[in-house]
């Protein structure tokens, strides 16, 4: 399977592009630019500014939301077929925590520009997005339920 | 019931007599509607279990008394009372299982339960029927009120025993309290009447309902007469509703388990709709021909079994196109406003027609009555599919269609709005000017003349633009008045307007305007004196043409350009001009300036040749770096391509991004006669070319040229069965246990999943032509829009529309998306084999991106 194709296929199985159909996926497929990463890097720390959101292609990612952009401990750890980075490519503000690499990562990148104009010709990009920070609300929201009886106990 | 509905009428019509039941009809209607208006200020107080206990203790409580009052004491009134009892029980029971479901079960459950339950109650009136046959001569009538008793206090057990172990019912919220309960059920049922005024569905669902009431009735009352007349004992009148009871609900059930729904299915809700109450004029006639026991089981098995089956489940289909929040108030309206007067008033009828002691007066009040049940269930399916429409247009915020300024008395209104519009500094200016120009042209130039000084000069020019196509006094003595105006662009444009005027005191403008530094105004001066054809000025003008083609500056080839159009290839003098040009333009087509080429391929419109093929592959290339807007003006002069060029081009453009650039080549195809509208649709259905949004824009220009009806319902019926092909395909690769091992497998199933939506929208475009246009905008929006209810509305509205083969496989294919089975039937066999089948197929269609993702996925799959 060609690059491109195994690119439209990730994203399609993305919950920020599934509502795209795969011919118009070869658009955003071409303007993804690739990444690599190490284990132990960081891909940004926490209060960077940030104009790239990220689609895992491969390896493996711990996001943590320690002021100490050093310390490894991950809320979430995301794979193959998960996005990041996407929230303050809306909302314009400092990267909201770091993301450090677990396993050897590939990256595929998309510039908040380019997200821009896919949002303004495919709307449905914008459901995918809303999708996504929503599964993210549920997650926090479980998180900070689960801390709360951890306190009251 | 079963038990109760045999000893109530056997009971009341043997020992109290018959001549009685049309007051009790009258009692009926009136306890029933207090009782539930009672019942409607009680319900959502306490949990449905709990209302239960009360309601079946109540009425054993009711039933130990009456029957003690039946055995002990020698009161008639014991007769009436326990019919009265059985009617008002038997209703308030219904409604509240309904309540009771709809707290323990969500919408979908209820949907899935409800055969299931219904069944149950169907065969319960079986088995009761069956107990009255045989039981009645052996315990007495006057006992079975006993057995029902116990059989109350069994299911009383059973809710207990349940909520025992579950809870209470899982979906019961406390109702709103307030004071008075009653007043607040009150204002329900007035609310519920004031949407009569609102909804055309639910006002004549009501007159149905009313002459249903009264049909029915009148039919009860001559057949109670007849058996009554036929049976001399209670214990034997007993026994025969016992038999007939289990026969009407056998039939019933049979009917509602294997044919309703077929019928439904088949012939839809509307025409099922029109059975009961066409049935019921039919048995009215058995009964005027013969007025005996064989015409009566009829009529009850017409009452009993095929208003069970076949009445009720279309009714409750009909209530669903109603919004949610409508649906209950509707509901109670029914019940205690519409039910009870129905009622009363058939009581009262037959008190009248008994005293004619002939059963025609009786018979012919049923038909007129069932004619006009008939006559406002054909009012109802008018208003179901409008009603359908109408509240998913609210729902999916689809807005109604623009309406067209008309010449009517609104004009004038209108003309004051936009003028006010007018003086105000906005952006909207020229779109304003051009909408007066356009509607109102008589007052147009006058009043946008009035306002001009409030915009900028870059909106004058282009409203002078607009108001030259209707030259006026007024406009020319404002172009007179701004001649001298310091802004190069605008005083071109008012030359240019004053020029093409040909009025003659403009001629003196012509040589000022050739001796001019300004390329522009030069420009403006050479098309001032062709236009008026200036012998005098010929020579300078020629000469300033030529001067301007020839400079390397970017300006004066730019101001050449709108000069194009004055090119006559038959003159002698314009051969070098024109030669010139065709420097120009080859090099202005490289050009990366946006203007630049905006400008060139905009006046290359008015090239004076045929063809131009030394710029064939620069536009092949301009087209392929530019942006939608340059792309459209790139395929406006693709007939200046070479033949072959052309056909590449054309390939390409078909399949661009924009839809707007597609349309445009789709319009160039038709305007360049180099494909008829029946060749396009042949593209479309025997050829199957291009993707489904090409074909899309196909399609438009189809519609806008307007194509006949037939050839766009080939269209559809042949888009219709390429989804359902489609639907076949995708489900034979989601089965096939390799599909996780092959991605490319994954990412051909999710275009083929892409391509069934397109297919079916584009068959829906097509229906555009067929049905009513905004049906079929609702229908579209509705099954886009991932939500259950809609998408089943929208199938409704489809099912109910005039094209009902295109319909069915749409609805097939709908169907197939519910029901996602794991084996391959028979008929999907039919078609593909096997997935290898399937990318031979899709590798084989003339669809460049679905062509692409089959021959990736086949080069692995074979491997």
């Amino acid at each position: 399977m060609t690059d491109i194709f195994e690119r439209i296929l990730l994203l399609k199985r993305s919950s920020v592009f599934s509502k795209i159909q795969t011919e118009d996926l070869q658009i955003v497929a071409q303007s993804l630019e690739l990444a690599s990463y190490s284990k132990g890097d960081r891909i940004f720390d926490i209060d960077d500014d940030g104009d790239l959101m990220y689609i895992i292609q491969q390896g493996c990612i711990g996001i943590s939301t320690h002021n100490d952009p050093t310390i490894r401990e991950f809320i979430v750890t995301l794979k193959a077929g998960d996005c990041f980075g996407e929230m303050n490519l809306l909302d314009e503000l400092p990267r909201s925590a770091t993301a450090h690499v677990i396993e050897d990562a590939a990256l595929l990148c998309l510039h908040k520009e380019k997200l821009h104009g896919l949002i303004v010709n495919y709307p449905e990009l914008s459901l995918g997005i809303l999708k996504s920070l929503s599964i993210k609300l549920r997650e926090t929201t479980i998180m900070l339920q689960q801390c709360n009886s951890e306190l009251e106990k | 019931m079963a038990l109760g509905r045999g000893t109530a009428d056997a009971l009341f019509f043997k020992r109290y007599g018959i001549d009685y039941l049309p007051v009790m009809y009258i009692i009926v209607s009136v306890t029933l509607c207090l009782s539930s208006l009672l019942y409607a200020a009680l319900a959502d107080r306490i949990p449905a279990e709990k209302f239960f206990k009360y309601l079946f203790s109540i009425l054993a409580i009711l039933l130990i008394g009456n029957w003690l009052a039946i055995s002990e004491t020698d009161s008639g009134l014991s007769y009436p009372l326990y019919f009265i009892i059985y009617e008002v029980a038997s209703e308030l029971l219904v409604i509240h299982a309904a309540h009771y479901f709809s707290q323990n079960f969500d919408t979908l459950q209820t949907k899935r339960l409800s055969p299931v339950i219904m069944s149950g109650a169907q065969i319960g009136a079986i088995f009761g029927g069956i107990f009255l046959a045989t039981a009645s001569h052996l315990v007495g009538v006057q006992n079975i009120i006993l057995i029902w008793c116990l059989l109350l206090s069994l299911s009383l057990l059973i809710i207990t025993i349940r909520h025992r172990q579950t809870g209470p019912s899982p979906y019961y919220r406390a109702g709103y309290k307030s004071n008075n309960k009653i007043e607040q059920s009150v204002s329900d049922i007035k609310e519920g009447l004031s949407l009569l005024k609102h909804s055309n569905l639910l006002r004549a669902m009501s007159f149905s309902l009313f002459f249903m009431v009264i049909t029915f009735y009148v039919m009860s009352y001559s057949v109670n007469r007849i058996y009554t007349d036929t049976f001399t004992s209670e214990e034997s009148l007993t026994a025969f509703f016992g038999v007939l009871s289990a026969v009407n609900s056998v039939a019933a059930l049979f009917i509602q388990l294997f044919i309703t729904n077929r019928l439904i299915r088949r012939f839809g809700a509307k025409k099922i709709n029109l059975i009961f109450p066409i049935t019921s004029i039919f048995s009215y006639l058995a009964l005027l021909i013969s007025f005996a026991l064989p015409s009566a089981i009829m009529a009850s098995f017409n009452k009993d079994a095929l208003m069970i089956a076949v009445r009720n489940p279309v009714r409750n289909i009909f209530f669903s196109a109603l919004p949610d929040n409508i649906q209950g108030r509707a509901r109670a309206t029914s019940i205690v406003v519409v039910m009870p007067i129905a009622l009363s008033l058939t009581g009262a009828l037959i008190w009248i027609m008994q005293s004619f002691e002939n059963p025609v007066y009786l018979i012919a009040l049923g038909i007129s009555s069932a004619l006009l049940y008939l006559y406002y269930c054909r009012q109802t399916n008018k208003a179901y599919v409008a009603e359908m429409v109408l509240h998913l247009k609210k729902k999916l915020f689809i807005p109604e269609t623009d309406k067209r300024i008309n010449t009517g008395t609104h004009d004038k209104e209108l003309l004051e709005e936009l003028s006010l519009s007018l003086t105000k500094k906005n952006t909207l200016t020229v779109d304003l000017a051009r909408y007066i120009t356009t509607y109102f042209p008589f007052n147009a130039n006058q009043l946008i003349l009035n306002n001009i000084d409030n915009t900028d000069k870059a909106t004058k020019d282009e409203i002078i633009h607009l108001l030259g196509k209707n030259y006026t006094k007024e406009l020319h003595f404002y172009l007179k008045s701004e001649i001298n105006t310091t802004d190069i662009h605008l005083k071109h444009t008012i030359l240019t307007t004053l020029f093409e005027s040909r009025n003659t005191d403009s001629f003196s403008l012509i040589t000022d305007s050739l001796n001019s530094d300004s390329p522009r105004l030069q420009a403006a001066g050479i098309y001032g004196c062709l236009i008026f054809d200036d012998e005098n000025s010929y020579e300078k003008a020629i000469s300033v043409w030529t001067e301007l083609t020839e400079c390397n500056h970017i300006n004066s080839r730019l101001a050449s350009l709108e000069l194009i159009k004055c090119i006559n290839t038959s003159n002698s003098d314009h051969t070098l001009i024109l030669d010139n040009y065709k420097i120009i333009i080859s090099n202005l087509l490289k050009s990366e300036q946006y203007r630049a080429l905006k400008l060139t391929l905009i006046n290359l419109q008015n090239w004076p040749e045929d063809k131009f093929d030394e710029i064939s592959e620069l536009i092949y290339e301009t087209y392929k770096r530019t942006p939608p807007c340059i792309r459209l003006l790139c395929i406006k002069v693709c007939h200046l391509m070479s033949d072959y060029m052309q056909l590449l081009f054309m390939q390409e453009v078909l399949e661009d991004n924009s839809q707007l650039v597609r349309d445009q080549a789709v319009e160039k195809l038709i305007t360049s006669e180099s494909y008829s509208p029946t060749d396009l649709v042949k593209w479309i259905t025997t050829y199957n070319k291009g993707s489904p949004r090409s074909q899309l824009s196909v399609l438009k220009v189809l519609q806008q040229h307007n194509t006949s009806k037939q050839l766009m319902k080939d269209i559809a019926i042949a888009k219709a069965k390429d989804a359902q092909l489609i639907t076949k395909a995708i489900r034979i690769i989601s089965v096939d246990p390799r599909k996780k091992s092959i991605p490319s497998l994954e990412l051909l199933n999710y275009t083929l999943t892409d391509r069934r939506q397109q297919i079916i929208d584009l068959t829906l475009f097509a229906m555009h032509t067929l049905e009513d246009p905004n049906n079929i905008d609702v229908v579209r929006a509705g099954i886009k829009s991932h939500n259950p209810r809609h998408i089943a509305n929208a199938c409704e509205v489809l099912l109910n529309l005039n094209e009902r083969e295109i319909a069915d496989i749409l609805i097939d294919i709908f169907e197939d998306l519910n029901h996602k089975k794991n084996e391959i039937s028979y008929n999907e066999a039919k078609d593909f084999s096997c997935t290898l089948d399937i990318l031979l197929w899709c590798s084989k269609r003339l669809d460049p991106w679905l062509q692409c993702c089959s021959l990736n996925a086949k080069d692995l799959y074979v491997q």
